[in-house]
């Protein structure tokens, strides 16, 4: 053990501005390598898994602050491999390389530079894990990161891992952590999980309920609930990773949480820690139902933005009425969800999705897997909710006709999503109708009618009653 | 009596029978007998009160027996070189435009503003339904009155369109004028800005409020009307919803004769609180033109603005309503439009490009008044009052309202007090110490702030 005489070497292979490597970074990295009972010369391995836009930018945010600490920690990144670049693409990708300065001069000091050539010339195919190691993510291509060190065998990457991070979309979350729990069975240290993942799942029998992300990690894999944490918040990933000025919500059991966000925080990402864990997660998919139909009514009123505004009343009208079926105390909700729901309406992939419906630019036959794009969330998250509320075991009392119905009669624009997404009866157009209906409530009157009942259903969320 | 179409009429007109019913219905609750028309007159000519004058005249101003709908403005408004050329290229570009003003005689005075050899004056350009602030949507020919006495003195159902540093002014000129009046009139206010007064105790004055104190006119008569309304996109039919707020006796009938197609109105007892809202989200409107401005349009910290501006606001409503968590959807939705487009958030991203300076003032050539402006001295002198004291909860002991709501203060000291440039509201968002906008709502939720003397209930 040298102590003072410890040598600090610096990331060679950063990309844009590396804070100093001083005693805050290191210190922060000590104190979780000690939570996690790290010994020197033992460094903290922090593993990526799946290589989207969030994903990969977040395993970069990683790097660049901590990957200079070369003992202390190692991050990488898993990504199934074969997944090639089509040629339009590595067109595209070539601009972006020799638009920017930097990554040219980077790329050329790295012997990496001519694949990308020959990759423009349509004279070689390129591959998603090899350019994600010169730092491109294929759903992100006009914002380079920095390399990262990608590993394709699932086995190996994570096999030692102290820290996962999720990046899969939630409909692949499962099946994945399954795989990993073979490679896991022999462990003696149980990991920490961050999920990143926004979509969900409804399950409908013995009693329906919502299967979140994290709970599915916990059921493949056996690790428990207190270990698995979830990172939610808007995130527009291009943008988080060129130092816009962003806020996220870590939310899991208090041991890990309040550690994990310190270490996360950075000066332009904040962190905040929250300890409701499932509700958090639930609102972070429900409000990419909504974004598609956002972005629907943008595209056909041309960016209107009165009736954005008639959207918006009714969607976070429907949401809140939502969140009294899931939460004890909704109305805390209200202040972050709706702003990270004004982020997840104003831009992001499934409003892009929803806009794109609408102009006719994609249909739904194409699935809601978007190459450049990754998975649009939104879309099964609208079936899930749809089938969840649709059951009639959690009725409930519809104060102008005093009868019992099931609570997505009292939601017109999830209904309409599930018809135009999932069962296809209507257009895109049909959108606009719901919104114009005249017999539709004042969107007040649907947060009256669900503040002036108990509606809270602890079993939706699995919670113990 | 037959029907006469009104041929001045731009854009669709309804059919005439569910029209002429809605009217009726008005005309009898008012108490109007046959040839005794309905007078309507809208106060004030901003982009918001030309647009309602223009609605109402679209739809019933072809039964010209039953009803009068007309505009006062000032006299004497002159328009500049610049909006006179621009005004004549909207014109030729809009064929139904310059077709109607050829057929009236009223084309060539454009012409020679154009060329700089005449000046047009904004209340002769608005009977051709051109309103100074919003030149490029023009609007169905109007009848303008610029004599105020002769505007109001019979009038039935007055629509405030003034601003509300104006209000108050107006109102008390207009009650010279009702001195002697029978009946009572009925006035719809579209203003949103707010006054606070320190005695008392300290409170908001609402428009409504200063009508009601400038006229005498009973509160029962007086309604707000609120609602996200970027002008010219509802004069363009974009779907939009509104919300009068007032007494039970006119609001649900007003609602009935205001609604149209593409013009949802609700109806709400909640006067004051709505009003307040409609002030409040002006002011932080302009700080989300300035975070607009200065991060280049980046969703991301527009975000961030979102998130704490929405929790001062929930918090302030814990302070002025009893049941605050039910404006939580309408409000935020409101808030949505403002923040996203209109004249106070226009107003923060030029004040963040330098393209203007508070030291202009909060009235802008060709956008009207910026209420957000008066609004943040209202709310932060209100909310600094030490008799309103809450505790915060952090530190254990009683402070100001305002000091947990720092992207108010900020904006007071770039805007009223101008110690501070626009970029302090990056910086005030960006302080690390700055807390969760999910911990100022709890704050609110876990302690009880309301103070019915803030909106001046007992």
């Amino acid at each position: 053990m040298f102590g003072n005489g410890e040598a600090v070497t610096h990331s060679a292979c950063s990309n844009g501005s590396v804070q100093t490597v001083n005693g805050n970074l290191e210190e922060k990295l000590d104190e979780l390598r000690l939570l996690m009972g790290k010994v020197d010369g033992d460094p903290l391995r922090i593993v990526g898994v799946g290589a989207g836009a969030w994903g990969s930018v977040f395993t970069a945010m990683l790097q660049e602050a901590y990957g200079g600490l070369r003992e202390k920690v190692l991050i990488r990144i898993w990504r199934r491999p074969g997944r090639t670049v089509d040629r339009a693409l590595a067109k595209h990708l070539f601009e972006v390389i020799n638009s920017r300065e930097d990554v040219l001069r980077r790329l050329i000091r790295r012997c990496a530079y001519l694949k990308y050539v020959e990759g423009r010339l349509g004279d070689r195919v390129l591959y998603a894990d090899e350019i994600l190691k010169d730092g491109f993510c294929l759903n992100m291509i006009d914002t380079p990161l920095c390399p990262l060190k990608v590993v394709t065998n699932l086995q190996e990457a994570v096999w030692d891992a102290d820290i996962v991070i999720n990046g899969l979309p939630s409909t692949e979350t499962r099946e994945v952590f399954e795989e990993i729990s073979k490679y896991w069975k022999e462990r003696i240290t149980v990991p920490a999980i961050i999920s990143l993942a926004k979509g969900v799942e409804a399950e409908l029998g013995p009693e329906p309920r919502i299967i979140t992300p994290t709970l599915m990690i916990n059921q493949a894999t056996g690790v428990p609930i207190e270990n698995i944490l979830y990172l939610g918040g808007p995130n527009i990933a291009s943008e988080i990773y060129n130092k816009e000025y962003a806020n996220a919500r870590i939310c899991g059991a208090e041991k890990w949480r309040k550690p994990l966000a310190k270490f996360l925080r950075q000066p332009h990402f904040i962190v905040w820690d929250n300890g409701d864990l499932v509700t958090h997660e639930v609102m972070g998919g429900l409000k990419n139902v909504y974004a598609i139909g956002a972005g629907m009514v943008a595209a056909l009123t041309n960016e209107s933005a009165t009736s954005k505004s008639v959207y918006f009343a009714h969607c976070t009208s429907e949401m809140i009425f939502i969140t009294h079926l899931l939460a004890e105390e909704p109305e805390r909700l209200a202040g972050p969800l709706l702003a990270d729901t004004y982020v997840t309406l104003l831009k992001g992939r499934n409003a892009w999705y929803g806009q794109k419906l609408a102009k006719g630019e994609l249909s739904l036959e194409m699935g809601d897997s978007i190459k450049g794009k990754g998975t649009i969330q939104g879309v099964s998250a609208v079936k899930a909710f749809y089938e969840l509320l649709s059951q009639s075991s959690l009725n409930v009392l519809n104060p102008e006709e005093n009868e019992l119905v099931a609570p997505v009669e009292l939601c017109p624009i999830l209904k309409m999503l599930y018809k135009i997404l999932i069962i296809r009866e209507s257009p895109v157009e049909a959108i606009l109708q719901a919104l114009r209906d005249e017999t539709m409530n004042d969107p007040r009157d649907r947060i009256e009618i669900a503040q002036s009942h108990v509606f809270y259903r602890p079993s939706l969320l699995g919670h113990q009653p």
